[in-house]
């Protein structure tokens, strides 16, 4: 009992903090855009395209990542959105003709390479990815409910 | 401590405190079997049917989607386009609406622990699904985008048909879960409700019978005891000192009980002392006038005895002279000279039978000597009982008294009576050895007396430093009450006529009384008698 009491939490401390070190994510940015930090609900604003364009007019490109991804999942609890609830916002710009949904690519390395290769492109991958090629906005780490 | 020996008011404050607690128990059961209850009916009205409407709603709302998707899909007007896109978009702001509300319910529930992990499971797998359905419409409004309706068509009908079937079959469970559940908790209310009754009916019962056994208890420990009491009082009242209370607890009933006993022991005792007294003084009066009677008729008989006794020695000298004149006479007759003269006189002679008349004289004469000195015998022994001879008193083993009268009767008890001696260390006793001595001779006489063949005497003897106790036991004939109230006055006897005086026994209580002792006398016919002597030592 009292064994149990002092292993379960040391295996649940070990497992997060094992997650925060190899979890982290970052929401990265084409490096000429005019934002060094983001807030969350600004995130959320870029990700549900109620922001369209950055300061100096650049339109914004939003990538996401393809379900059952563990950053992703990461990603959606900071914007405190789960991606259901994310794709009917989609959904009904898309049937009203407000805007398309963010293309969701299968890879972290495709969206670093898209990110960095697109004006105004904002996305995420996980932090160990990132290198020099992009701007990083926001580091989440996982965060305990 | 036991209970009987409470207190009453103990006793009572633990009876009511006992049903006091039973029906609280009783209480706080039924209160918290209601809130259990309540909470039951709570949880199913407040939260568990508006989450089953929440999920059937959305069940309806997914389907709708469906359906406009299809329709849409066939639509080529623009204007009709535009309308369903629109009814589309209001059907996800209700689905959307519709998962706010099941959330917060589910929050509240989840709070209060009544939402179970195979519905969380259910609303989990059914998000995934509602999602990747959504993925599937982005792709279908990408074909129709394109132009390409057939095969938007197709995904509608194929893997979106699947994802959506596999959608609803949740939304569906997810309905049953919560009906069951419902009922779960309906059943649950119900027999918590039951129970709560059960309980606090048996409880109820329990204490009615608490109650009537405490009525009982109190009568038996209240009524009861004070009842008999009553009787005891009335019983005193009326004479008998020897009510005896039962008194086995220690409460006030108990303790009057106890007093009561107490009050009637020493009533008891003071009566026996008092009867004691009265019997002893009406002894001690009667040996007294008795004494003084004795004492007269002593005196009165001493003198005229003394006469005769005084009168027969002489009368007696007097009377031999005369037979020796008479002899003389009888010596003259034979010289034969005066014949005819003394021929008369020896007629007469041989008339009278002189011979015998002689013999008789003298025989009168004993008779006389012997009655004069059995008299003052008499005498002798009533100045004893009245008077002691005024002798001074001297320390005296009594072992040795008891001793030297045993000797003085060893013809009468050798071979017939065993006497059996258990003397005691004894002090020295200030008294009239001789006295004493009588008063052994007399009552061990009278032992051997009893005893008609053979038997046994036991003599005991023990002391301390104040009293002496002798006693001498028998197993003699005994006596009747009748007898042995009457042993210490004078002239009775139970003896032949001339064996006895009577003054035995009242001489011995003389000396007794005299030396400020007691005697005592315990008999019963066919048993032996036994006097118990006390002596201060002084």
């Amino acid at each position: 009992m009292m064994l149990k009491r002092i292993i379960k939490p040391t295996i649940f401390f070990l497992f997060v903090y094992m997650r925060m070190a190899f979890a982290q994510v970052a929401v990265i940015a084409h490096k000429a855009v005019p934002e060094d930090t983001l807030s969350q609900a600004r995130l959320l604003d870029f990700y549900s395209g109620e922001i369209k364009s950055w300061r100096n007019k650049v339109p914004v490109v939003v990538f996401d990542l393809k379900p059952a991804n563990e950053i992703r999942e990461l990603f959606y609890q900071l914007l405190g959105k789960t991606p259901s609830r994310m794709k009917s916002i989609w959904l009904k710009k898309l049937l009203l003709g407000e805007g398309d949904p963010p293309a969701a690519l299968e890879s972290e390395e495709e969206v670093l390479k898209k990110v960095a290769a697109t004006r105004g492109a904002i996305g995420f991958v996980g932090k160990a990815k990132v290198g020099g090629e992009v701007k990083i906005i926001v580091v989440i780490a996982k965060k305990d409910k | 401590m036991k209970f009987k020996d409470l207190k009453l008011g103990a006793k009572l404050a633990i009876g009511f405190g006992f049903i006091l607690v039973i029906m609280a128990g009783s209480n706080i059961f039924s209160l918290r079997r209601m809130t259990a209850i309540k909470n039951e009916i709570e949880e199913v009205t407040a939260n568990r049917l508006p989450r089953a409407l929440a999920i059937a709603d959305l069940n309806l709302n997914t389907a709708a989607l469906r359906i406009s998707q299809l329709q849409h899909a066939f639509t080529t007007d623009p204007v009709a386009g535009k309308q369903q896109r629109d009814m589309m978009s209001k059907l996800i702001d209700r689905i959307e609406k519709n998962k706010d509300t099941y959330e917060r319910l589910k929050a509240e529930s989840e709070a209060r622990r009544f939402y179970s992990e195979e519905e969380k499971e259910l609303y989990a797998a059914f998000d995934r699904k509602w999602e990747t359905y959504q993925d599937l419409s982005f792709a279908f409004f990408d074909l129709l985008a394109n132009h390409e309706t057939p095969q938007a068509i197709d995904l509608l009908n194929g893997e979106a048909q699947e994802v959506f079937d596999n959608l609803s079959a949740n939304l569906t469970a997810l309905v049953n879960i919560n009906k069951n559940d419902s009922n779960a908790a309906a059943e649950r209310a119900d027999f918590a409700y039951q129970s709560a009754r059960a309980i606090t009916k048996t409880l109820s019962i329990v204490t009615i019978l608490i109650s009537a056994f405490l009525v009982a208890g109190l009568a038996r420990f209240i009524s009861v005891p004070v009842r008999h009491l009553v009787h005891a009082a009335q019983s005193v009242t009326g004479g008998d000192l020897h009510v005896h209370l039962k008194s086995d607890s220690k409460d006030e009933i108990g303790n009057l009980a106890q007093s009561f006993n107490q009050m009637t022991a020493a009533l008891r005792e003071a009566r026996e002392r008092m009867q004691k007294a009265q019997v002893q003084l009406v002894q001690s009066e009667k040996m007294a006038s008795l004494g003084q009677l004795t004492a007269g008729i002593a005196h009165e008989i001493n003198n005229p005895v003394n006469f005769v006794s005084a009168n027969v020695g002489p009368l007696r000298r007097d009377i031999a002279e005369v037979f020796a004149v008479l002899a003389q006479y009888d010596e003259a007759m034979a010289m034969q000279q005066l014949q005819e003269k003394f021929k008369n006189v020896e007629t007469l002679k041989k008339n009278l039978d002189w011979p015998y008349l002689k013999e008789e004289i003298n025989n009168l004469l004993d008779g006389v000597q012997e009655g004069a000195h059995r008299t003052s015998e008499i005498v002798k022994g009533l100045r004893s009982f009245t008077r002691l001879d005024e002798d001074e008193r001297k320390p005296a083993d009594i072992n040795q008294g008891l001793e030297s009268a045993l000797l003085m009767l060893k013809h009468q008890l050798k071979n017939r009576v065993e006497v059996i001696k258990d003397f005691g260390a004894l002090p020295p006793v200030m008294c009239y050895p001789g006295k004493l001595n009588q008063v052994f001779l007399n009552l061990l006489a009278n032992a051997s007396q009893a005893i008609a063949g053979t038997g046994k005497i036991f003599i005991k003897t023990s002391g301390d430093g104040e009293i002496v106790t002798i006693a001498i036991k028998d197993t003699g004939a005994g006596m009747t009450p009748e007898v042995r109230k009457h042993i210490f006055e004078p002239f009775f006897t139970t003896k032949p006529v001339g064996e006895g005086t009577g003054l035995g026994l009242p001489i011995t209580y003389g000396i007794i009384e005299a030396h400020d002792g007691n005697i005592e006398v315990y008999s019963e016919p066919g048993n032996g008698s036994e006097f118990v002597i006390t002596l201060p030592v002084k």
